[in-house]
Parts: structure tokens; C-alpha cells; sequence
């Protein structure tokens, strides 16, 4: 009994099959044949020429795979909320935008911003035109006039380029919208992150989280000012109200516009202060000359707050230290900043006083605004006298 | 996304083995004898072994391998190349073979297990010739003895023989190996 190889097994029937196969190659020549038309059952199953159907019927599952996934790419890509734009004057308005910046959504935060917002459709609007609309319905609606032309623009993104790009363009685009519809414009603008705490404390003010994000900067530097009292307080007031009680509000926001707004010939302004504003007010050291009410303010400061400077002047040449980022703001605007206050008031610039040294420069920026506003109230503190 | 889907589309066809050169079949179109003889010089012993093995009957064999042959000349003018001749003649030859069944099966009035089996291996000269192939027709199944023979006969790989039978290249591998085992095994006895 011998072992066989498959080598072996396969030459064995090679050769087998070999010496039985029938050499009938002349006989099959000879015989007649007829030429086959193509349908004969003994042409069942050959391949003919073309695209099997199969094939192009197996490309189609694939093809339909591909442009499902490009279209979901490119759905939640133009989908997907890239920023988010907040508008204050009273009236509050937020508005999501994507990648292209058309707006996704407009949503009204108060009443007023409904009212705004009444019968406007601004989805898959461009953003500058969906902003202009809203500018001009606020007007149409009186909420912006010719007294009353501030509005304040926060720009959530998670990209901070892009977030500083379309905060500059859309602040100098409103500021053009308001000069051309107005005569002036006051656009204070910043960059904001709106987490979960400043949304909350936006819906209980019913203001947006851009200006819940600048009020509470505000308060953390200043205690004493009541976060409440500043909340209802219209964007058109709270800059001369915050002057008043000694913070610029450019020291915590960008600003773009034709000149600073005026006083408010209004005698409602002490309404809003809350009872202890009205006793700081009544206080005698308000009689003091100009350097020694400056110093008696800087000096509660120090009380209150337990520090020499101002947050927002942390030693810094440049500009203002953002309190929570360490970030500069107005900083960059500065230049822009003393040309506003240059075009506004001319002559108070030129009152620097020589023994104020120990302030500094925004202390003297300050100490000229207040000189011309300190010397009204000095005025109507004779005449109650 | 064009390009990812002309990548996937596009599945290269493995042409067979240069056995025979298509042009062949023009020619045997065209009347010219010594085409059709090259023809069956080269691809006789596969066509017939491949009848031998579907039918297990030598004269059977013989006639559909006749048969098959002028099947092919009366439809040579019929032939696209695509590279795959073998698969053109096989394709004919298991319809031969098929329609021969199915008429023995109409007219004897037995299954095709009942047809008798010779497959005319006694008047191989070669003992050893001999009873391996009498061995591969006696104990391997239809499937596997096709594979086998012409395998050992035409030298053609797994994969051709796949696309001639048009049958999955695994299914062949596992007759393959599965006969040629029982082969094996059932020689080491007999020889």
C-alpha cells in the first residue's frame, strides 16, 4: 500500500481521460451546421456584451450612501448655529446665524422685542439685513429716535476671530443704519460667552445674556451698584446713569458712533437710582470743589472695594483690564475713545489739571467729563440751597 | 464623491488563461477548418471530461461533446470578445449536457441516478490510468469529480474553473479538496 500524491492523482486522469477522449474533429467538420440566430437554448446563460445589470444596479446602493452622507454634512453644516447676536435698547432681540451668516432664528427676549419682531420672517436672512430691518422697526416703533439712539450689540462664537470680524462690521454697519435713519448712532458692542448662569439671570430680567454679561461685569466691580436697578434701566439711560455714579461703561464695551450721547434733559433720572444712590447723592461731600469730590469718590472706592485702582485701570498703559478675563477692552478702542471725547468736548480738554497726577489718564478723561457735568450739578445744588 | 464611487464602481474582470485566442471563433465563422481544429486540439480533452463527469456515460459524453461542437460552429459568428472563450464553450456544453439528461430522464423513464454509468475507463491501458479515474467516477460526487477532472485536465486555476462553472471560487476550493481527500484515501487502498 503506497501513499499517492494529488500530483500524481491529477497526471492519472490527465492521461486517462487523455486515451479515451475521441478524436472526431473531421466528422464534426464535415456535417452541415445553420448559422444560430442568438435565441437558441443552447446559448442560455452567455455572457453578452454591455454593463452586467448587476453591476450598475450594485453602484447605486453606494452612490445613494455618498450623497446621504454629503447632504447630512452639508444640512448640519449650514444648520448649525455659529454665533449668536444680541441686541439691547429696551426692546431685546437675539439672533442665531450660521456659518454664512444668514440667520437661523430671531427670537424676542421681552414684549418689546416682540413687538419688534411682529410679522418679520428673517430666517435665512443675510445678518446685515436682518440687523438693518430690526433697527428700523425699532424706530418705526419709537424705541430708537433722534434722543434716543443707543443700542448695545454682544456677539457669542466659539471662534474669536470671527466673533471680533462680525462684531466690527455689524457695529459699524448699525452705526451707519442710525446715522442715516437718525442723524447719530451709539453702538457699544462686545464679545460675550454666554454661559448657562448669564441665561438664566437674562430670562429673569427679560433682558438678553449680552447685556446680563455687561451688567454683571459692572456690579462685580462696583457693589454698590444694585444689578436690579441697572437691568431696568434702558440702554439709552445706563451710560449717563453709570457716568453719574462714576463708570464709564466704555470701559467695559467697544464703542462705535458719531459722537457720545447727550445728557438727558430729564428730571425721571433719579428714579432710577435706589435708595442708596439717593443718600449718596444728598451727601455733603457733593459740595466740594472738583478734586475733592474726585478724591472723596476714589476714597468709598477703595472702602468698598478694598483696592486703589479701578479693575478696569489695573496698571495697564493701554487700556482697561477686562475684570474677569484679564482681557484688555477699550484698550484697543482707546485712540477711538479720546477722538470721541476730542470731537464732543473741545473745550473741556483742555482743563487738565497739573495736581491730579496721581490719576491716571482715564481718571483724567473722567475728571474732564465731570468737571462740565459736576459744574450743572454745583448749579442746582445752589439754587436747593 | 464621483471619484470615491467610479473606485468602487469600477471592478476589474480577470480574463481566463490564454488557452485559445478569441479571434478563433471569426474564423471558424468564416469557414476556416484549421481554426476549428485548433480549436478542438486544445480544448477537446476539457470539454469532453467535462460531459464524462455531468453524464457519466462515455458514448453520452461522446455525443453532447460532438454536439457541443458544432453548437459552437453554428454560433461562432455569435462570440463577443470579452476575454472569456472558455466560459462561451462551457456555458454551451453544460446546455448540451442538460438537454441530453433531460431527454434520457423523458424518454427511459428513470431518474438520472438510475442511468447507467460507464465511463468506458476499461479501455485505458495504463493500470494505474485507469483505476484512478474509474476511482473518481465511482466514489465522488458529480459536483466534485467536475471539478477535479478539469482541474487535472485543462491546468486552468480555482478561479477560471469558478467562472467557467460559474460557481463561487470557495464552493470549488471545498469540492476540490473534499474529492481529491476522498481520492486520496480511497487510492492508497487500490493502488
Amino acid at each position: 500500500m503506497r501513499k499517492i500524491t494529488d500530483f500524481e492523482i491529477k497526471k492519472h486522469i490527465k492521461n486517462g481521460i487523455h486515451e479515451i477522449c475521441p478524436d472526431k474533429e473531421e466528422e464534426i467538420w464535415s456535417q452541415p451546421v445553420t448559422r444560430a440566430s442568438g435565441d437558441e437554448w443552447f446559448l442560455d446563460g452567455v455572457e453578452k456584451p454591455g454593463r452586467r445589470p448587476g453591476k450598475a444596479l450594485w453602484m447605486l446602493p453606494s452612490f445613494a450612501a455618498c450623497a446621504m452622507v454629503c447632504f447630512l454634512f452639508l444640512h448640519i453644516w449650514n444648520f448649525r448655529t455659529d454665533a449668536t447676536i444680541y441686541l439691547d435698547v429696551n426692546p431685546s432681540i437675539e439672533l442665531e446665524i450660521n456659518r454664512k451668516e444668514k440667520v437661523l432664528s430671531a427670537q424676542a427676549n421681552n414684549e418689546d422685542g416682540e413687538i419688534v419682531l411682529e410679522n418679520m420672517n428673517l430666517k435665512n436672512t443675510e445678518l446685515d439685513v436682518a440687523v438693518n430691518a430690526i433697527l428700523g422697526s425699532m424706530v418705526k416703533n419709537g424705541y430708537l429716535n433722534e434722543a434716543k439712539s443707543m443700542i448695545l450689540l454682544s456677539v457669542d462664537g466659539a471662534n474669536q476671530e470671527k466673533t471680533d470680524r462680525i462684531r466690527e462690521k455689524l457695529s459699524k454697519d448699525m452705526n451707519s443704519c442710525l446715522t442715516s435713519l437718525l442723524g447719530a448712532g451709539a453702538v457699544f458692542h462686545q464679545d460675550i460667552k454666554a454661559d448657562k448662569e448669564m441665561q438664566l439671570l437674562a430670562e429673569e430680567y427679560e433682558i438678553s445674556p449680552g447685556k446680563a454679561a455687561l451688567l454683571q461685569k459692572i456690579t462685580m466691580d462696583y457693589p454698590k451698584l444694585s444689578y436690579d436697578s441697572l437691568a431696568r434701566i434702558t440702554m439709552n439711560q445706563l451710560p449717563l446713569y453709570l457716568e453719574k455714579q462714576g463708570v464709564d461703561i466704555r470701559d467695559y464695551t467697544y464703542y462705535t458712533g458719531t459722537e457720545f450721547p447727550e445728557k438727558e434733559e430729564d428730571g425721571d433720572k433719579d428714579d432710577l437710582l435706589d435708595d442708596n444712590d439717593r443718600k449718596e447723592k444728598e451727601d455733603p461731600d457733593e459740595d466740594r470743589d472738583d478734586e475733592e469730590e474726585e478724591q472723596a469718590n476714589t476714597e468709598k472706592e477703595t472702602v468698598s472695594s478694598g483696592s486703589i485702582n479701578k479693575p478696569g485701570n489695573g496698571g495697564s498703559s493701554g487700556g482697561n483690564v477686562k475684570p474677569e478675563t484679564g482681557e484688555t477692552v477699550g484698550g484697543q478702542d482707546k485712540q477711538e475713545q479720546d477722538e470721541t471725547s476730542e470731537n464732543i468736548e473741545d473745550t473741556s480738554e483742555q482743563q487738565e489739571d497739573a495736581g491730579e497726577e496721581e490719576f491716571d489718564d482715564d481718571a483724567e478723561a473722567d475728571d474732564s467729563d465731570d468737571e462740565s457735568y459736576d459744574g450743572e450739578d454745583a448749579g442746582d445744588d445752589e439754587a436747593d440751597d | 464623491m464621483l471619484v470615491f464611487a467610479a473606485v468602487i464602481g469600477e471592478v476589474p474582470q480577470e480574463k481566463e488563461t490564454n488557452l485559445i485566442d478569441e479571434t478563433v471563433f471569426y474564423k471558424i465563422a468564416a469557414g476556416e477548418k484549421y481554426a476549428f481544429c485548433e480549436l478542438y486540439e486544445k480544448t477537446g480533452n476539457m470539454i469532453f471530461s467535462y460531459a464524462l463527469s455531468l453524464l457519466r456515460n462515455r458514448e453520452d459524453a461522446e455525443d453532447a461533446m460532438q454536439e457541443t461542437y458544432l453548437k459552437i460552429r453554428s454560433a461562432a459568428h455569435l462570440y463577443h470578445p470579452m476575454g472569456k472563450p472558455m466560459a462561451w464553450i462551457f456555458t454551451i456544453a453544460r446546455n448540451v449536457c442538460l438537454m441530453k439528461l433531460r431527454q434520457q430522464k423523458h424518454y427511459l423513464g428513470v431518474s438520472i441516478e438510475e442511468i447507467k454509468e460507464d465511463c468506458g475507463c476499461s479501455q485505458i491501458k495504463d493500470r494505474e490510468d485507469r483505476i484512478v479515474l474509474e476511482t473518481a467516477f465511482q466514489i465522488l460526487s458529480k459536483e466534485e469529480c467536475q471539478v477535479i477532472v478539469l482541474y487535472a485536465v485543462s491546468g486552468m486555476k480555482h478561479r477560471e474553473i469558478s467562472e467557467i462553472l460559474n460557481l463561487p471560487i470557495s464552493t470549488v476550493l471545498s469540492r476540490y479538496n473534499r474529492g481529491i481527500k476522498k481520492l486520496r484515501k480511497e487510492l492508497e487502498g487500490r493502488l
